[in-house]
């Protein structure tokens, strides 16, 4: 390397695809699922950085500023997406299946139990694509709220404004979501995978 | 007496917000006799915990190996910054 750590310039931009691009576009394609969506989104990300290039900090890391790029231009994504669907397909949110629970209210089948302390799955590779797996399984409205509240770490007034629903309107749907992660996560990793111990 | 539906509704809710005193109190009783809801609720906790650790690791290639920039976007890219680096 020829530059020195301490004082961190910007590389050369006709680098930057080959030494950013992956892990922009993993962590785009992580936020919006749709790989066309998310190449667009780092191409968009990489020419507004050429644009203000000269707002580069030395504060922070080229990667890190880049990554703060692609975030704004992620949340546009959203708030693009939400002005063309029907404001009335919010109501959908609180329509959603509720299989899990009776008539009464009371579980159908109770929640499983996971491993004592589950963190420790934290350091297996595979249970990190399992989690992935999962949040792309999210239908897209969940998904998008989730994504920008759990991943972004959106404030909920903030998600609510992104989205223009209600904040009851959200937690119902934010509510749902967490509901079928963890019923994918019992189904995919704490109920088979874990105790095949790869 | 909340049902399991609507403390699970507030369990996750608590996330989100603040609730109101008299909601907490509602939720804190039912789960004190609700082994499901209990167990749903430090299901979400570790739910939350894994998405922040999760966010924690976005430089590391491991996440999804296989999710690459196909080459025809990053030349595509790469000519772009350079068009745009010769007409500045």
């Amino acid at each position: 390397m020829d530059i020195p750590e301490k004082t961190p310039t910007l590389s050369d931009p006709a680098s930057w695809a080959d030494a950013h691009g992956d892990v922009l576009y993993r962590y785009a394609l992580a936020r919006v699922r749709d790989p066309a969506v998310a190449e667009d989104l780092v191409q968009e990300a990489f020419l507004a950085a050429f644009r203000n290039r000269e707002s580069f900090e030395a504060r922070a890391s080229e990667r890190t500023w880049l990554v703060a790029i692609l975030k704004n231009k992620i949340v546009d994504h959203f708030r693009k997406v939400r002005r063309e669907n029907h404001p009335e397909d919010i109501g959908d949110f609180a329509e959603m299946d509720d299989s899990s629970f009776d008539a009464s209210g009371r579980w159908r089948v109770g929640p499983a139990p996971w491993a004592k302390n589950p963190e420790t799955v934290f350091v297996q590779k595979e249970f990190w694509g399992v989690l992935q797996g999962c949040i792309a399984e999210l239908p897209g409205r969940l998904a998008d709220t989730f994504v920008l509240r759990e991943l972004e770490e959106f404030s909920g007034e903030e998600v609510c404004k992104v989205f223009g629903i209600t904040p009851s309107n959200l937690w119902v749907s934010l509510h749902r979501a967490r509901q079928r992660l963890r019923l994918c996560l019992e189904r995919n990793w704490f109920g088979s995978k874990q105790k095949r111990k790869d | 007496m909340l049902t399991c539906r609507e403390a699970t509704q507030l369990v996750s809710e608590s996330l989100d917000r603040k609730l109101p005193w008299r909601r907490r109190l509602s939720v804190a009783f039912h789960l004190s006799m609700c082994r499901f809801c209990s167990r749903y609720k430090g299901q979400m906790l570790f739910l939350r915990g894994a998405l922040q650790t999760y966010c924690s690791q976005i430089e590391e290639d491991h996440l999804d190996p296989e999710a690459t920039l196909s080459p025809e976007a990053c030349s595509r890219i790469q000519g772009l910054l350079q068009d745009t680096e010769n007409n500045s």
